[in-house]
């Protein structure tokens, strides 16, 4: 590729980064018909939500839905709890071993920190270990409420219309992942 | 044209380095022919990042876990350490001798002990019986038989003892009924007293009956006298504080003896030892004398030792109280072994004088994993230098039959007095805490990362799952953080068939310092740690030109890997990366990454340079190798401020077009 | 293509496995417990057990390579790799004043105690106690295994690297060449020359003797002036300091002349240890001698000056020593370095020094409560001609509590 075409492309690179349509809100609704979405998407283009994208899932549609959203909300969720879960059951063991109820002999070196240092490496070691089990299980998770042939409805808009378009997808029977 | 606006200097080395890339074409060098090629040398330097940034702190763990250079056999001259003085002896009687001996060196009347209590009998209960009696008149106890008793008055002849003045002057107190031993007793010139008895009961009723016993006694402790775990720790604080020793047995119904004595007495506090909670019985026979009682659970094998140390009671001040809340305090331990409750009962007298202090038990091959997680939890620590103290010592009590030398020597490790900010190479303080989170953090932010990108972001190339992953080893969750924020709810488009992701500026920079992290810093980590594990480098030869600081072994670590991280990175990983992201030769990619790498990677570098020699140099009281996971810790801490510091030169950058952080 | 079946497949599977694997994890934790055990001791032939009393232990063996050996068994049991040291110093057995140097050498990061060696070969008893001792290798330098000090011959070298060890060699032919070859080494491993410094006369190297045990313990650096006039090499070495130097003198006007002592005092802050008038002074002296305050600072930071051991309250070791013995005084630097901490005083056959005595009940403890373990460990150097079995009796006496007291 000549220098010449290199800077151009930079150039358009450059100009397209700085002209970036700025998103805040991204909301993905699943439908079993073209219908039923075609009416959310009526009632949101009437609430000047214009910024939409939608395709039919094909075969392969674990892949298009993954590379439309690699990240599902439920999984902060599965995160935070186990973390805290995790962290409390570490903790509460922890709290044993300082107090040498529970031996756990290959730990002995760690009592020489003081209570509240096992107490803190229990929570965050127990929180971290059963935060990642839990996270690596849920990045497998099935999808059981969508299949082929469905349809997907991509919505970028800003974060103040978020309650809007919440209360329109939830008006119809909308299915979310 | 574009050159003109460059710093001189930047653009001289620039000019410099492609002259000299050119003239030795370091692609021929690398027997590189085409770019595919160097892709493929690229992934292969990757892995082997990864590796090592997986293969460092499993090595500490593993380390940690399975011991290195344990060997069986070892050659010494004697058997003391720093922290441990062993009582040698493989009989009752050495023993009996040899703690008498460290107790009472009485030379030439120098130190010498009122008198001896000689007993004839093995049994555990016996001669636990006589130490309130060791205490009293300052009399350690000796064992005694037919066999030994002519060595015995031998050697006591030769300390010349001062005499027990409460009874008459008496050099030897013999309990026992053989009567060829006490008629040899006699026949010598060491006057003595004699205590005959049939059984326990009535030794104790003849011991306590001796003048002068019952002074000042206030309190007494009730012990099993068919657990010899629970009931001997107590001849500790016996010998050293006085106090009655009365014995209850299996029906939990106390002795006859003791229980004449306690109503004759004006005892305030009986304290009774039991294994579990289940002794209220006991009380029954002690309900119409006015006396409080204590119980004292002090549960089953090696725990009632350790639990006995740490009680307390603030009442009367009874009680070693050698727990969390005197760990600052010098303690002084007696081990003993399991299996030998006679020499562990006459062990306890070490408490009469000197360094006295309760008494733990061990099994003979190991050390008790109880008794081990009691003694680190009460390891010393020193805030400003080891003088400081305080210091702990162990008794370690028989012949290496009886407590393997390694228990001996594990123990001297646990005593060793250590800084409070690291705890030693195996303590744990809140610094290991933190280091340890971190990199356990770091290793499943990485896995997880991996599976993810694997999963879920299969058009991401190779290369840039492996930035991902490699970035989440150096600097643990915040990359995992960054990582989720550059892709979740972002639009992409497509560009020359690549994915190009619309993130707004201040994530490209995060992206775009990532790049670094992961390729730069990352070679950085891993070379520090290969290079620590071999051997750093010292040229302390420079002195004599002055340069001192050039000779230091940290300073020349950080000068070899940021050397060797700036090539790797120029040569080899970035004009892949350019060439991925929008189609450059191998070339072109040099010269184009010449200079973002060289202010972003610097710039990493001045970050984690200054950070990392102050938390080793510095901050640090004796500086971590790579074996120890404060210094895994250190590293990440040190990449993570060498993100913040690059982070506002990567944004001039990414501004400029000239690093991109669309990928 | 990802089919939702082959989700729904390592789904299970992990649901299934990884509780279990975590589940195996506890249990083993459990169970498991980090072998250290057993190590069979195979006494050696000069096997001995040294009189022992409640507070104090007593240390030596045949000659002087054993007694070295025996003081490096009390401070590494070297029975698993983290109480091992990192390497051995390897002092000539015929040169004191090189012995007296390599004491700073010992302080971390090296971590390393003093055998002795002849020029020309390594003893059997030193080698053995190499061996056994199997250090780790320094880390911030080349990972060498000893440290050779001093004028020592092709012969050791190569017995070392038969074994495969590596080492470094701190050459100098002369005392004062090899303080400040010393001092370089130091300095290029800590970035940083010491400000602290202490000085003695080479003609009066008995007053160095406590020195060598702070030395081991804290790594500042030694350097030996003559009577009369400062050797070039140190005053090279004290000019190397950035700023000024904080010297410390050992020794009185008869060992170092005040013109000596003014020439110094342009090379930085001067102070004289007290010695009352001898070595056991000078030994008691330094024990209780502190130096405390400014050393440097930039802006924000701050290092503070922090020299002698100060020790003024019970509840710490001493070493006993003979001085007549100057190899016992360097290889007993060691347990200054772990351990029980502490300084070295110096006493005679069978009588402690007024001074010493005098330090000793300003030290000595007194009983509070059974809870405070407050006690004083001595080491007691070398066989029965240098310190006798009453002198120890005493000094046992001497750091206990007083008899009849509370």
């Amino acid at each position: 590729m000549s220098d010449n075409n290199q800077n151009k492309m930079q150039q358009q690179m450059k100009q397209r980064l700085e002209n970036l349509p700025r998103y805040t809100y991204k909301a993905v609704g699943y439908f079993t018909s073209s219908q039923d979405m075609q009416i959310v998407i009526d009632e949101l283009v009437n609430k000047g939500i214009m910024d939409l994208n939608s395709r039919a899932l094909s075969e392969n549609y674990v892949e298009e839905i993954y590379e439309n959203s690699p990240f599902f909300k439920r999984e902060l969720y599965m995160f935070l709890n186990s973390f805290i879960i995790g962290g409390f059951v570490g903790a509460i063991a922890a709290a044993l071993v300082g107090r040498q109820d529970l031996l756990l002999p290959v730990f002995s070196p760690i009592l020489s920190g003081g209570r509240a240092v096992i107490v803190l490496l229990g929570f965050f070691l127990g929180a971290v270990l059963s935060a990642a089990m839990i996270c690596i299980i849920a990045l497998y998770k099935p999808f059981s409420s969508v299949e082929k042939g469905y349809y997907m409805l991509t919505i970028y808009s800003d974060v103040e219309k978020k309650q809007q378009i919440q209360d329109i997808l939830n008006k119809y029977t909308v299915i979310r992942v | 044209m574009k050159d003109k606006n460059k710093p001189f200097l930047v653009l001289y080395i620039k000019i410099y380095i492609t002259e000299q890339y050119n003239r030795c074409k370091i692609s021929k060098l690398l027997k590189i022919k085409d770019d595919i090629q160097v892709k493929r040398l690229t992934i292969i330097i990757c892995i082997l990042i990864c590796a090592t940034l997986i293969f460092g702190p499993i090595k500490v763990l593993y380390e940690y876990a399975i011991p290195k250079d344990v060997k069986p056999t070892q050659s010494r001259m004697h058997m003391n350490t720093g922290n441990t003085t062993r009582v040698e002896g493989d009989k009752t009687k050495d023993i009996a001798v040899e703690i008498s001996e460290i107790l009472y060196p009485g030379i030439n009347g120098v130190g010498a002990a009122d008198g001896y209590i000689l007993i004839n009998s093995d049994k555990w209960q016996d001669v636990l019986s006589m130490i309130p009696l060791a205490n009293k008149y300052k009399a350690p106890i000796i064992n005694v038989n037919k066999e030994n008793i002519n060595t015995v008055l031998e050697y006591i002849s030769t300390k010349k003892p001062k005499g027990i003045s409460l009874l008459q002057n008496a050099m030897v107190i013999y309990a026992g009924n053989q009567e060829d031993i006490s008629s040899t007793i006699a026949k010598s010139d060491i006057k003595s007293y004699n205590i005959a008895y049939s059984d326990l009961n009535q030794l104790i009723d003849k011991v306590y009956s001796l003048p002068g016993f019952m002074e000042k006694q206030d309190y007494g402790f009730l012990v099993p006298d068919s657990n010899p775990i629970v009931s001997i720790p107590v001849g500790t604080w016996i010998a050293n504080q006085g106090g009655l020793l009365l014995f209850y047995n299996n029906e939990k119904k106390p002795y006859e003896s003791g229980l004449n004595i306690v109503k004759d007495t004006k005892l305030k506090k009986l304290y009774y030892l039991t294994e579990d909670t289940n002794a209220q019985s006991l009380e029954s026979y002690f309900k119409d004398m006015k006396l409080k009682l204590a119980a004292v659970t002090v549960g089953k094998e090696e725990s009632s030792a350790v639990n006995f140390a740490r009680y307390y009671d603030p009442e009367e001040g009874i009680g070693w109280d050698a727990g969390d809340r005197r760990k600052d305090s010098s303690h002084n331990y007696i081990i003993c072994s399991k299996e030998a409750p006679t020499v562990a009962a006459l062990a306890a007298q070490l408490s009469l004088a000197g360094k006295s202090g309760p008494l733990l038990w061990t099994e003979s091959n190991k050390l008790s994993a109880k008794t081990e997680g009691y003694l680190w939890s009460m390891k010393p620590n020193y805030w400003v230098s080891p003088a400081e103290g305080p210091y702990n010592h162990g008794w370690i009590i028989g012949n290496s039959d009886m407590i393997d030398y390694s228990i001996q020597a594990r123990i001297d490790y646990i005593f060793e007095i250590v800084p409070y900010k690291t705890m030693g190479e195996q303590g744990v303080s809140g610094l290991d805490v933190i280091s340890i989170i971190f990199t356990t953090a770091a290793l499943c932010s990485a896995l997880w990362i991996a599976l993810h990108a694997a999963l879920r972001m299969r058009y991401m190339t190779l290369l840039i799952k492996l930035m991902w992953v490699i970035s989440a080893l150096v600097i643990g969750p915040f990359a995992l953080l960054i990582y989720i924020l550059c892709y979740y709810n972002v639009p992409w488009t497509k560009m020359n068939g690549k994915k190009m992701w619309l993130r707004p500026l201040w994530k490209q920079t995060a992206t775009a310092t990532i790049l670094v992290v992961a390729f730069g810093v990352s070679t950085i980590s891993a070379l520090s740690f290969w290079l620590t594990w071999l051997g750093l480098p010292n040229l302390s030869a420079l002195n004599w030109s002055g340069f001192f600081l050039l000779g230091n072994p940290i300073i020349l670590q950080m000068i070899i890997v940021y050397l060797a991280a700036f090539i790797i990175n120029v040569f080899i990983i970035m004009p892949v990366i350019m060439n991925q992201m929008s189609g450059v030769s191998y070339r072109d990619g040099v010269n184009k990454s010449f200079l973002s790498v060289l202010i972003s990677l610097t710039s990493f570098f001045i970050g984690r340079a200054i950070s990392n020699w102050w938390l080793m140099m510095v901050y640090s009281p004796i500086s971590p190798d790579e074996s120890q996971i404060i210094w895994w810790g250190f590293m990440q801490l040190a990449a993570v401020i060498g993100f913040a510091t690059a982070y506002v030169p990567v944004w001039k950058l990414v501004r400029y077009g000239k690093v991109t952080g669309t990928m | 293509m990802i089919k939702n079946e082959s989700l729904k497949r390592r789904h299970t599977a992990l649901l299934i496995l990884l509780p279990l694997i975590v589940a195996a994890l506890i249990a083993y934790l459990i169970f498991y417990q980090p072998n250290y055990y057993p190590i069979q001791v195979q006494p050696a032939a000069e096997y001995i057990r040294p009189k022992v009393t409640k507070n104090t232990v007593r240390i030596f063996a045949g000659d002087i390579y054993q007694n070295a050996a025996a003081l490096t068994q009390i401070t590494y049991p070297s029975s698993f790799e983290d109480d091992r040291p990192n390497a051995v110093i390897l002092v000539r057995e015929d040169k004191k004043e090189d012995g007296l140097l390599a004491a700073s050498v010992t302080h971390h990061p090296i971590n390393a105690p003093i055998l002795f060696v002849n020029k020309d070969s390594i003893p059997e008893a030193t080698w053995k106690e190499m061996e056994r001792l199997d250090p780790q290798g320094v880390f911030v330098d080349d990972n060498v295994k000893a440290i050779l000090i001093g004028d020592i011959g092709k012969e050791v070298k190569n017995k070392i690297k038969s074994k495969g060890w590596r080492y470094r060699h701190i050459e100098g032919n002369n005392p004062f060449k090899l303080s400040k070859n010393i001092d370089d080494y130091l300095a290029s491993i800590h970035g940083d020359h010491r400000d602290t410094v202490i000085i003695a006369s080479i003609d009066a190297a008995e007053y160095a003797y406590p020195a060598v045990s702070w030395n081991a313990h804290m790594g500042d650096g030694l350097f030996f002036v003559e009577k009369d006039s400062v050797p070039q090499e140190v005053k090279d070495a004290l000019n190397s300091r950035y700023g000024k130097a904080y010297i410390y003198i050992m020794g009185g006007q008869n060992e170092i002349s005040s013109k000596v002592v003014k020439e110094l005092a342009s090379y930085g802050h001067i102070q004289i240890i007290p010695n009352n008038g001898d070595i056991y002074g000078n030994s008691a002296g330094f024990a209780g001698y502190k130096d405390f305050g400014k050393n440097f600072g930039w802006w924000i930071s701050k290092r503070n000056r922090d020299f002698g051991w100060g020790i003024a309250e019970a509840g710490h070791n001493f070493i006993f020593i003979n001085p007549n013995d100057w190899h016992l005084v360097v290889s007993a630097s060691v347990l200054s370095h772990k351990g029980k901490h502490g300084p070295m005083l110096l006493v005679q056959g069978d009588y402690i020094p007024e001074s010493v005595k005098n330090y000793l009940q300003t030290v000595r403890p007194s009983k509070t409560t059974p809870q405070e373990q407050l006690y004083n460990h001595g080491w007691i150097i070398g066989g029965e001609k240098l310190i006798s079995t009453k002198l120890q009796a005493e000094i046992d006496m001497l750091l206990g509590y007083e008899e009849g007291v509370r």
